[in-house]
């Protein structure tokens, strides 16, 4: 398949689907712990409870489709040599990052993957493809609106969010 | 690799349990990932695999592997490397840490690593910076960069180790950009795959001390021609490029050095005996 082309059958797609969920899950586990490692907790909590609940969504794939990791080549995936549609890549994480900032970040990547199984949907050959992609879009709306309603919670940050009283950097 | 290896090992199987300490936001994090990626795509289990490090915030790559792992003396990545891999073969070896670590404390290594073209390959994550010690200057860093502990910046002309790899005999130059993180394993999984000595160069902004190397992830663009065999025109390209142009850039055909003789066995087994309890 090339890097561009969205999954064109089933099994395709419940790989795709597999790795967005795994990759998720590792992702917001991973910046979890980058947020602990700097006793930045309240961020860290919000990336651990959103890996809770990706890796939740990949093992239901798992679970009721079957889906689970296949050979499939890193750059056979549809997104090619980037990262899979909902991870956040490492490069836009700061110690200091506040909540509000921090649901942003998840929310553009769970836009992101809502974004890339509703492409599967428009373009899907067959209806059995179109059903499981749209169950897929159903789920992804709901990860939207989730991190939507938390993000009201949250004020934005202010300006001198970033001002460390004991920066790295001495002045 | 055939599909039967890429379903037995994954980039999770290269990771330790140790979660890195590095800054949120540090190119190394992806850089991490593309050496567990590439590590599953070559297929070789982490027993076979070796990761040699110095000093420095990448050099704590080998903790965060599951594969074997030395995390040496400051700048001497390479000479324990190459010991390494001459004793034993059978290992693939790889080299990693950053800047400092390889260009200055460890830059007459590095020249002499890329003469001797053992088959290794050595990952350089370069921020530009020391960043364990607080930001000072590193050789790579711009001479106009301005700082609290360099007001006024270096004035000095910085290392150039691509050319400086050409130059001493390397026989794969690449560069890539952390951002680019499957790309990255790609080009180490080309390295690995590439005899004698393969040196990957990659962009990795330090946040914390280079805040404004986050912009390098505009900068960087693939470079517009393909790699060539030809030295002196790799060189040339890499003299005259912007410095943000990425992927492979030379492959060479040296033969990669193998001593003479082979290792005694049985002096092995000494060696190893006074280790044992």
């Amino acid at each position: 398949m090339n890097a561009a082309e969205k999954p064109g059958n089933r099994e395709t797609l419940l790989a795709h689907a597999y790795a967005i969920e795994n990759e998720a899950a590792e992702r917001y586990q991973d910046l979890a712990d980058q947020m602990y490692a700097c006793n930045n907790t309240e961020v860290g909590d919000l990336f651990a409870k959103l890996a809770e609940i990706e890796a939740k969504h990949a093992a239901e794939l798992s679970l009721e489709h079957g889906a689970a990791r296949t050979p499939m080549a890193a750059a056979d995936y549809a997104w090619g040599n980037l990262e899979s549609p909902e991870a956040i890549p490492f490069g836009e994480m700061h110690y200091l990052i506040q909540p509000h900032q921090a649901l942003t970040l998840a929310l553009a990547a769970e836009e992101r993957a809502l974004a890339f199984y509703t492409d599967v949907v428009n373009q899907a050959p067959t209806d059995d493809l179109r059903n499981l992609a749209e169950e897929f879009v159903l789920e992804e709306a709901e990860h939207v609106a989730l991190v939507r309603e938390w993000l009201q919670r949250y004020p934005e940050p202010e300006h001198d969010w970033d001002t460390d009283d004991d920066p790295p950097v001495q002045p | 690799m055939n599909a039967e290896t890429a379903c037995a090992l994954t980039a999770r199987d290269y990771k330790s349990d140790l979660k890195p300490v590095w800054c949120p936001g540090c190119g190394d994090f992806s850089i991490l990932m593309a050496i567990t990626m590439a590590m599953a795509d070559v297929g070789r289990p982490p027993e076979e695999v070796a990761v040699i490090s110095g000093i420095g915030c990448s050099s704590r790559v080998p903790a965060y592997t599951s594969c074997y792992g030395f995390h040496g003396v400051h700048g001497r990545a390479l000479p324990l490397a190459t010991g390494l891999k001459l004793s034993r073969p059978d290992l693939l070896v790889i080299a990693a840490g950053g800047d400092g670590d390889g260009y200055s404390i460890g830059g007459n290594h590095f020249m002499h690593a890329c003469r001797r073209n053992v088959d290794l390959t050595y990952i350089v994550m370069d921020n530009q910076v020391y960043g364990m010690t607080k930001g000072q200057p590193s050789p790579t860093t711009p001479p106009e960069w301005d700082s609290a502990l360099v007001p006024g910046g270096t004035g000095l002309s910085p290392f150039h180790p691509l050319v400086i790899a050409l130059a001493a005999g390397a026989n794969f130059v690449a560069r890539t950009f952390s951002g680019d993180a499957k790309g990255t394993a790609q080009t180490i999984v080309e390295a690995i795959n590439h005899p004698g000595f393969s040196l990957i160069e990659i962009l990795s902004p330090c946040v914390t001390f280079r805040p404004e190397e986050r912009e390098w992830a505009k900068q960087v663009h693939p470079a517009s021609v393909d790699a060539t065999e030809d030295r002196a025109r790799a060189a040339r390209r890499v003299l005259t490029d912007d410095g943000f142009n990425t992927g492979i850039l030379y492959r060479g055909n040296r033969a990669p050095y193998q001593p003479a003789f082979k290792p005694d066995d049985a002096a092995k087994v000494d060696f190893e005996a006074e280790f044992l309890p």
